[in-house]
């Protein structure tokens, strides 16, 4: 039974809790169901030194869920999208449209074992985006105001494979590894050339391993989860020459969630991103080297929200924060990653029309403040005027309506 | 070789075995075969309790998308619906490195050659 088919909509559903009718579900639900999800999302934004962006975004996504036995369940899913984005700096305007790279992905779950549930899943991301069109830098949107800042990649294929072990019925605890084959693809102009309007090169992205551990709870009035992943990963190479390889990566996330009432219930969600050093090129070295400084910036992001809800229809306020720690820095490309702060508020509100469609709305006014940074200095001691970045601030609107068909 | 070293030695892999055994064992009776029992939408607890749908569905779904952290910048495996219950920070280095995102916000991009910055423009 999915959430949003659970109308009358209840505080208890906005957080994730519904109660358990286990025994009886499984008899009334058909063995495969079929969703179609989709939702547009405008992105508008403006800073203080004279840049602008609008992106439209709409992601669109087929999943199918089944059992076809009593110990196992399947589920596919198919997702693409379109993207258009258009951005102004310096009286110069980019604008660029593409479909988006398609991911086919697959997750069959063992149940035949009372308490451990072993799970794989295969995921491949398709090079379906014309990166040829927009594939100027400018028209790449930050990626703290947009979730897709970019069009497309290489060919992605991530396999996992895990295990949730329910220790009660309220409470499970996850063990996963994944794997990311990050297959080459060009880097478009502007990156790494030797001079202006070279032809674009080859960038050979690095592979990710990862283990992630999870924990998550359920009870009558409260809901949360938390999960930490370690990450370590292979080196990137822009035309066969090693370009860097990232630090290892500690990612925490959690959430929680609360229904005071039958109709209000709210969320909290935090997470947290560290990198240890990347290892980068120094001149004069054959191999990478471990950087002295390092250029990763750690990030911390807090988002919350209140709802009320009542019969099939909800809606209440959203809000969050986010805090890049201090300047990173890009040695490629000798420049300063400003530290950040990031704020949010706005609304959201779903209603559920049928038993088997639903319809969201929100909307959201964004506050960023990126600190300046000092000109750049070159290998030989020189100051690139106007290298640096000023203190800007931005300010950005996010609109999305969003809907959903079970079949 | 002291004398305890020795018999550790000895008895290495005799332990190994047994606790293989033991923890095989063990795994087989908490993990007991629920095909004689009616079917749960997500599966049983150790004690045979139908265990709470979303929720094990919303902890299969996070170790997935956490155990691949950099797959697919433009199409998670996830619903769109499903974007925001699942947020993996970004890798900022990367995305301004490899892609150049966010260079628009910025006066001046250096042109360099390998590693030497020689110009803005």
């Amino acid at each position: 039974m999915h959430r949003w088919v659970n109308a009358p909509r209840t505080a208890l559903a906005s957080i994730g809790l519904v109660a358990c009718t286990c025994q009886h579900v499984l008899a009334q639900t058909p063995r495969w169901i079929t969703v179609f999800d989709t939702s547009a999302r405008y992105y508008g934004w403006s800073n203080s030194i004279g840049g602008s962006g609008t992106q439209v975004y709409v992601p669109y996504a087929v999943q199918t869920t089944g059992r076809p036995n009593d110990d196992l369940k399947a589920e596919f899913l198919v997702r693409s999208g379109y993207i258009w984005s258009q951005q102004k700096s310096n009286g110069v305007t980019a604008v660029g449209q593409s479909l988006t790279d398609t991911t086919l992905a697959s997750t069959v779950t063992y149940y035949g074992w009372n308490g451990i549930h072993p799970f794989a899943s295969i995921n491949i991301n398709a090079p379906t985006a014309k990166t040829s069109s927009g594939s100027s830098s400018t028209t790449r949107i930050d990626s703290d105001l947009v979730a897709t800042p970019i069009f497309g990649e290489g060919w992605n294929i991530g396999p996992s494979i895990g295990a949730s072990f329910a220790i009660d019925l309220s409470l499970i605890a996850t063990l996963s590894y994944g794997y990311v084959y990050r297959g080459p693809f060009d880097e478009g102009p502007s990156l790494n050339a030797t001079a202006l309007n070279t032809p674009s090169g080859k960038l050979n992205p690095g592979d990710v391993s990862t283990l992630d551990v999870g924990l998550g709870y359920s009870g009558d009035r409260f809901t949360g989860r938390i999960s930490v992943s370690y990450s370590t990963e292979s080196r990137t190479y822009d035309d066969g020459m090693p370009l860097y390889q990232a630090g290892d990566r500690v990612i925490v996330t959690g959430k929680g969630g609360y229904a005071w009432t039958d109709n209000w219930s709210s969320r909290v969600a935090g997470s947290f991103s560290h990198f240890n050093h990347n290892n980068v090129p120094l001149q004069g070295v054959p191999d990478l080297v471990r950087e002295a400084l390092n250029s990763n910036s750690d990030v911390y992001r807090v988002a919350f929200d209140t709802t009320y809800a009542s019969g099939n229809f909800s809606i209440g306020p959203t809000g969050a924060y986010l805090w890049r720690d201090h300047n990173g820095y890009d040695p490629t490309n000798l420049l300063f990653i400003p530290a950040k702060v990031s704020w949010s508020a706005g609304a959201a509100a779903d209603i559920a029309p049928t038993a088997t469609t639903s319809i969201s709305l929100s909307v959201q006014h964004i506050w960023v403040h990126e600190n300046a940074t000092a000109n750049v200095v070159d290998a030989f001691n020189l100051v690139i005027a106007n290298s640096g970045i000023p203190e800007s601030s931005t300010n950005a609107w996010v609109a999305t309506v969003g809907g959903s068909v079970r079949f | 070789m002291l004398e305890w070293q020795q018999h550790k030695r000895q008895r290495g892999p005799d332990i190994t075995l047994r606790f293989a055994v033991v923890l095989a064992a063990a795994l087989t009776g908490l993990a007991a075969p629920a095909h004689a029992q009616s079917p749960c939408p997500e599966g049983r607890t150790f004690s045979g309790e139908c265990v709470k749908p979303d929720l094990a569905r919303t902890m299969r779904k996070s170790a997935i998308i956490y155990s691949l952290p950099k797959f697919s910048h433009t199409a998670p495996p996830l619903l769109p619906s499903e974007d925001g219950e699942y947020y993996v920070p970004p890798d900022y280095n990367e995305m301004h490195q490899l892609f150049g995102v966010g260079a628009a916000s910025v006066d001046c991009a250096v042109v360099f050659v390998r590693g030497h910055a020689v110009a803005c423009r």
